[in-house]
């Protein structure tokens, strides 16, 4: 094993720190060395901000007449010298870039049409001025370029704490004591913006945001609520909005939302390319990946090379880790929620060229821009590039995938949508041409949104996902033994979500679901016609699942907000199948398999209920930091079943049986959320502690495939989980990036009194999934505004693994002997990948625009094992010799270079 | 340009598929310490032995044959209150005494007092009863295999299959076996050498060769209605003397003598065997799984921590014979029934001089007749 390097976190600790204090201290010089107060134009004023901050402002003259500003606020921190300027004008600013902001006139409509001279809303009758104390508000929050409401739009009058935020039907409605306030709001992806209003009576005010502000062709310049991460109930999330996504790290030249998230802080990667992924110690089966609400079994091409979803047509990515609402069961972890993008309202494209494969995706409007549709696929061409390598194992060698996808929304009229989502990928992967790998992903569904009121609104979908797994062993000079073997995973799932908002405090969801699950573990059949092998397959295995749950979100007041949630879960594991009895009070091995039992068609055999509280409450201490509680208990009925340290095609998943009981979590998280300078840097740090019961785990050499009696080569084992996570966040200026620093433990155990039954004794092991120190410096610095430079450095601890501590000759043959289970790791791992990025044109009316990224992944070339394994030398002599090793795999020992250019139009 | 960006990306694809690997050290502290037994008593002939050695640690250069242990008290005793010790032959070998010979429906337990004062016991081992073949059959084949540089070929040979369990009617008795098949090659070649006494040297010999690197153990009880296991595979036996590391003419007369073992197990040889078969599948996988621990029959009754690995197996056996050989014009296989007899345990090629015509018998340099084996040819 490699030395650690325990002082190289603590030194990356402290040069971070160091250079955010200095950028700080450096904002705050400049103020200090300010002195003039002289009142100029903003001709005058804006070189020197641009001087000052190496920025470019546009504007045009005519918005800011008779505007003058006080020259020295050039020398304030941009933002707040920004916000000055744009309070003074009255217009916004839109930061384009890290280099480039924009004023433009506000965009906030007032329908109501009531300003007086000076431009105050005013609400209520102005003749009742002085007859009420208090007044309700209310309207509707709208996108100004689509006409759709927008949902959880935060309105805000901060001197009174009076906060609400929008319904699905983008109505909002708060009472408060007349007067004059500034109000403000939010929305995420839109420019938050502040309104001056004069209330005196009762009324209703409309609002049109719009996130057109300025719409340079495909980039659409967003900005998020930038203090949401202290305002919403929510913690332990992750979230990824368009822009975020442009500018995620760059995997082989490739953006990859999926591999992006294990930068983050409680996530780790199954390894050197895996995306297959841990929350917080739980195993990758444990998380539920949702594109357009359909679960996606293999997230990965090619063993994990680039991810299944092209990040091209990714509108938004959310993450739950910890607090996961009612409304999502299924898995114990994480809920990752994936949306597509389909909202153009011209023809649009996106697509890239990368050395690997090639996507592109297109919007289409339809129908009077009622109706969109997407398209994108992507291809690799790495099969024919291997053919064509005059290297004989490689030149037989195959790695390809491709996936295709589709999204239909149709609007029928503000109250109805029908949306149709259909993806497929498949993967075909081998090294000799002998033993091939072959996998697909199918998933389709239909999403109906229907708005009964301002007060109710609801969403019906159904949807299927399909995942196979295809071995075959064709060996052309053995076609007698010529194999396939094949699983297959079927999902079928029904939900029913209404949301109710009885009034501002209260945001109900409600609903059922139900899914059907279909599974063929195994089918072992000859491939060709001369092959010997007999047809086999092991018991098909089904089971039902339904939910009922109710959740409600309450703003008790601007300070204080809860969620809380029940979450009833049904199980019945069904026939046809056959159900292995074990002999009591003896391990439950296949000698003691006493009896079967035969189980017809749809007869329930097992039944499972489990009652699954829900909790969050978010306490803010004031407008830049607060407090968050959760907790939530989840069962998962479904199991991948894979004995080996990666991600593997052979493993398949197995449903619960009365042999195999639900995996149940019970998570609580706690933590402290702040914000600095102006929210311009966030930071977090949150505490989080889970109880597994009925983990699945696996006896020494369990067998996987074509394996009838899979139970009772499973162990049924407990564990915890608890971590600390620490995040740092900068989001604005030259330097943008994050830092993320987690420690935490995943451990398990067995308990039962036989020692067939017991892992290590029964003593506390660590997990797969247990790597202690994880840390990630990921940053972007803006050379120019079009030019930028990116690096991420990587550092974990190693991976736990099992080792042979002994070898011995048995029959001529060399065998080993393991440590206890988890003994030992894997040296850490570390990696410094950069890209340098030439970014897209900003010209409005350029119809086709281009951008180049080259990345170097693993600069200084550091051979970090993917996997251990020992391999022995065999010879055909009667006096078999042979000799015995054991080997690091690695994937990248070497710097990689590539490059990739995107494009959109 | 085009041929430059071309060969860029080959590069990389190279770089990104071409599986690196090294060998790995890293720092076992175990102080692990595991008896090794290997034993195996059948109801054929003997003579029969148990060996004891020591597992060595992973990173050691040497191996636990030569850590062997001496000095310990063997006995083996059957459920009819039979004992018998077994003789400390040296180099951790203690043999059973001459005509012990196990019987059916018996069960065995062997007993050890190492000189440390640890006592390792087996489980009862019962001897089942030997099962036959339904029939053996050859075909011919091409397939891969490691010769002896380890270099991948292919090569032609005889696939051998067996068929069994035909008569077993109770699925709940469907018995499980381990082959042990071994293959002599016998030679005999002349080379014409000029000189002065024009004589011709004629180079004969055998050597014997395991057919297979794995545990050959057919598979678990079927679950299905049918306990007819067909086309058992026994191996693959390459025709081409080369394949064996043999160069001669194309002409030579090659014979191959193939003689199969047959021991029909009990339940916990095949469980030792079964796993034993995981862990050498698993070598050099990656997907493979990440540990198959190996255990094997015997405990430590003082010490239940102390670790004992290995098998004391008591099968019993059927023996079985036969000579292959390939019919060239229609590449056909034949394969005869013929005795079973002992083959000299040489693995040393013998090469002998002869004084003229091929068919006489040879004689060595002093012209004296070299007697040929009685089982030269199996008098085919």
């Amino acid at each position: 094993m490699k030395k650690n390097r325990p002082l190289l976190l603590p030194i990356l600790l402290f040069l971070i720190f160091q250079c955010i204090i200095n950028q700080i201290n450096a904002q705050q010089n400049e103020v200090l060395s300010t002195d003039t107060t002289r009142m100029v134009p903003i001709e005058i004023l804006a070189p020197k901000i641009e001087n000052a901050n190496h920025i470019k402002l546009y504007y045009k003259s005519g918005w800011f007449e008779d505007k003058r500003f006080r020259e020295d606020i050039a020398g304030l921190p941009l933002e707040e010298c920004l916000s000055i300027v744009k309070r003074v004008s009255e217009l916004n600013c839109i930061a384009v870039n890290a280099f480039s902001y924009v004023f433009v006139p506000v965009e906030i409509r007032n329908f109501s049409n009531k300003t007086n001279s000076k431009g105050v809303l005013i609400i209520g009758n102005e003749s009742d001025f002085g007859k009420y104390s208090k007044a309700s508000i209310s309207g509707k929050i709208i996108d100004s370029r689509t006409g759709k409401p927008l949902h959880g739009a935060r309105v805000s009058i901060d001197i009174i704490n009076a906060t609400t935020t929008t319904d699905l039907a983008g109505n909002y409605k708060f009472t408060i004591p007349v007067g004059e306030y500034d109000l403000r709001l939010n929305y995420p992806g839109f420019e938050q913006d502040n309104r001056y209003i004069k209330v005196g009576g009762n009324g209703i005010v409309d609002f049109e945001l719009s996130e057109r502000t300025i719409r340079l062709k495909e980039v659409i310049v967003r900005d998020k609520a930038v203090d949401l991460n202290i305002i919403r109930t929510q913690m332990s999330t992750i979230k990824f909005n368009p822009k975020m996504i442009k500018e995620l790290p760059m995997f082989l030249g490739e953006k990859d939302v999926i591999k992006s998230v294990i930068l983050l802080p409680g996530i780790q990667s199954t390894g050197e390319f895996g995306t297959g992924f841990f929350v917080r110690g739980g195993s990758s089966d444990q998380n539920l990946v949702l594109v357009e609400d359909v679960p996606l079994f293999n997230t990965s091409h090619i063993f994990g090379l680039t991810s299944a979803i092209n990040s091209d047509a990714v509108n938004s990515v959310t993450l739950l880790k910890a607090g996961i609402p009612a409304k999502y069961g299924e898995r114990a972890s994480s809920v990752m929620d994936i949306r597509l993008e389909n909202n153009a309202d011209k023809l649009s494209g996106k697509g890239n060229v990368g050395l690997l494969n090639t996507g592109l995706n297109i919007q289409i409007p339809l129908f009077n821009k009622k109706s969109s549709l997407l398209l994108g696929g992507r291809s690799t061409y790495s099969d024919w590039l291997l053919h064509a390598i005059p290297d004989a194992e490689l030149k037989n060698s195959s790695a390809s995938f491709y996936d295709v996808n589709a999204l239909l929304t149709m609007r029928f009229n503000s109250k109805n949508t029908l949306s149709l989502f259909g993806y497929f990928s498949n993967d075909n992967f081998s090294f000799d041409k002998v033993t091939q790998y072959q996998y697909d992903n199918t998933l389709a569904s239909a999403r109906y949104s229907h708005t009964f009121n301002e007060k109710l609104y609801s969403v019906f979908h159904l949807g299927m996902s399909r995942y196979r797994s295809n071995i075959n062993e064709v060996d052309s000079l053995q076609p007698t033994e010529a194999y396939k073997i094949s699983s297959t995973t079927s999902y079928n799932d029904a939900k029913f979500n209404f949301t109710w908002m009885p009034n501002e405090k209260h945001t109900i969801d409600f609903g059922i679901n139900g899914i059907l699950y279909q599974l063929q573990p195994g089918e072992l059949k000859p491939a060709g016609s001369l092959s010997k092998v007999n047809v086999e397959s092991t018991q098909k295995e089904k089971a039902a699942e339904t939910a009922v749950y109710v959740s409600d979100n309450i703003n008790f007041s601007p300070k204080l907000s809860a969620e809380a949630g029940l979450r009833l879960t049904n199980y019945a594991s069904l026939g046809p199948n056959h159900v292995f009895i074990f002999k009591e009070n003896a391990p439950r091995t296949i000698d003691n398999i006493t009896d079967t039992l035969n189980y017809g068609n749809n007869r329930i055999i097992k039944w499972y209920s489990s009652l699954e509280p829900r909790f969050s409450l978010r306490y803010s201490m004031d407008k830049l930091s607060s407090m968050k509680l959760s907790y939530n208990r989840i069962s998962q009925f479904i199991n991948l079943i894979s004995n080996t340290a990666v991600m593997a095609p052979t493993d398949v998943y197995k449903l619960s049986s009365p042999n195999v009981k639900p995996l149940i979590c019970d998570q609580i998280a706690l933590g402290y959320f702040r914000n600095f300078k102006n929210n311009a840097i966030e930071a977090s740090v949150e505490i989080y502690y889970k109880k597994l019961d009925n983990i699945v785990e696996y006896r020494d050499g369990a067998t996987i495939l074509m394996n009838n009696a899979l139970e009772a080569d499973l162990l049924n084992a407990s564990g915890y989980n608890y971590g600390l996570e620490f995040y740092l966040k900068k989001n604005s200026g030259r330097l943008t990036g994050w830092l993320s620093y987690t420690y935490s433990r995943s451990m398990r155990h067995t308990s039962s009194p036989f020692i067939e039954d017991q892992i290590n004794a029964n003593k506390y092991y660590p997990s797969n999934f247990d790597i202690p120190h994880n840390f990630v410096l990921n940053g972007s610095y803006h050379v120019t505004r079009r030019f930028r430079v990116s690096g991420t450095f990587y550092y974990n601890t190693g991976k736990p693994v099992t080792l042979p501590e002994l070898k011995y000759t048995f029959d001529g043959n060399q065998y080993v002997y393991y440590s206890d289970r988890n003994k030992y790791r894997l040296p850490d791992y570390h990696r410094l990948d950069i890209s340098i990025t030439y970014d897209e044109t900003l010209r409005l009316k350029q119809a086709w625009k281009g951008s180049w990224t080259f990345s170097i992944i693993n600069l200084y070339g550091q051979k970090n094992p993917y996997s251990v394994f020992y391999k022995s030398s065999s010879q055909l002599e009667s006096n078999f010799s042979q000799s015995i090793n054991l080997y690091n795999l690695f994937i990248i020992e070497r710097p990689i270079p590539t490059i990739t250019y995107n494009f959109s139009f | 340009m085009i041929h430059l960006k071309t060969s860029f990306l080959a590069l990389l694809i190279i770089l990104i598929f071409s599986r690196c690997s090294e060998v790995y050290n890293p720092k076992i502290d175990s102080k692990a310490d595991a008896l090794i037994v290997e034993g195996l008593i059948t109801d054929g002939a003997g003579p029969f032995s148990i060996k004891l050695t020591k597992a060595v640690l992973f990173s050691s250069d040497s191996i636990s044959d030569l850590n062997y242990v001496t000095g310990a008290k063997l006995t083996v005793n059957d459920n009819e209150n039979n004992s018998v010790e077994l003789t400390d032959a040296g180099l951790g070998i203690y043999t059973m005494p001459a005509g012990f010979k196990a019987k059916t429906g018996n069960s065995y337990k062997l007993h050890i007092l190492t000189s440390d004062g640890n006592i390792f016991e087996s489980n009862d081992q019962k001897l089942l009863p030997p099962q036959s073949y339904d029939s053996i059959h050859a075909s011919y084949g091409i397939q891969g295999y490691f010769d002896k540089n380890n270099e991948y070929k292919n090569v032609g040979g005889a696939v051998i299959e067996e068929d069994l369990f035909q008569n077993i009617s109770n699925l709940d008795s469907v018995p499980v076996c381990r082959f042990n098949s071994n293959i002599t090659i016998q030679y005999i070649f002349p080379l014409y050498i000029p000189s002065i006494t024009d004589w011709h040297w004629v180079y004969f010999g055998w050597e014997s060769f395991q057919l297979n690197s794995n545990e050959n153990i057919t598979d678990e009880k079927s679950l299905s209605s049918n306990s007819i296991l067909k086309n058992h595979s026994l191996g693959f036996m390459p025709f081409d003397a080369l394949s064996y590391g043999y160069v001669m003419p194309l002409n030579s007369d090659v014979y191959y003598y193939l003689r199969v073992n047959q021991y029909t197990m009990n339940h916990d040889s095949y469980l030792f065997y079964k796993g034993a078969n995981k862990q050498l599948a698993a070598s050099g996988k990656i997907f493979d799984p990440v540990t198959a621990q190996l255990y094997g029959n015997m405990k430590c009754v003082n010490n239940p921590t102390k670790t004992v690995l290995g098998l004391f197996e008591v099968s019993s056996v059927t023996q079985q014979a036969f000579v292959v050989t390939l019919v060239v014009s229609d590449k056909s296989v034949k394969i005869n029934k013929v005795p079973y007899i002992f083959v000299p345990g040489t693995t040393e090629k013998e090469y002998k001089v002869w004084d003229g015509n091929p068919l006489l018998k040879p004689k060595d340099s002093l012209f004296n007749y070299i007697p040929m084996p009685d089982w030269w040819y199996h008098n085919l």
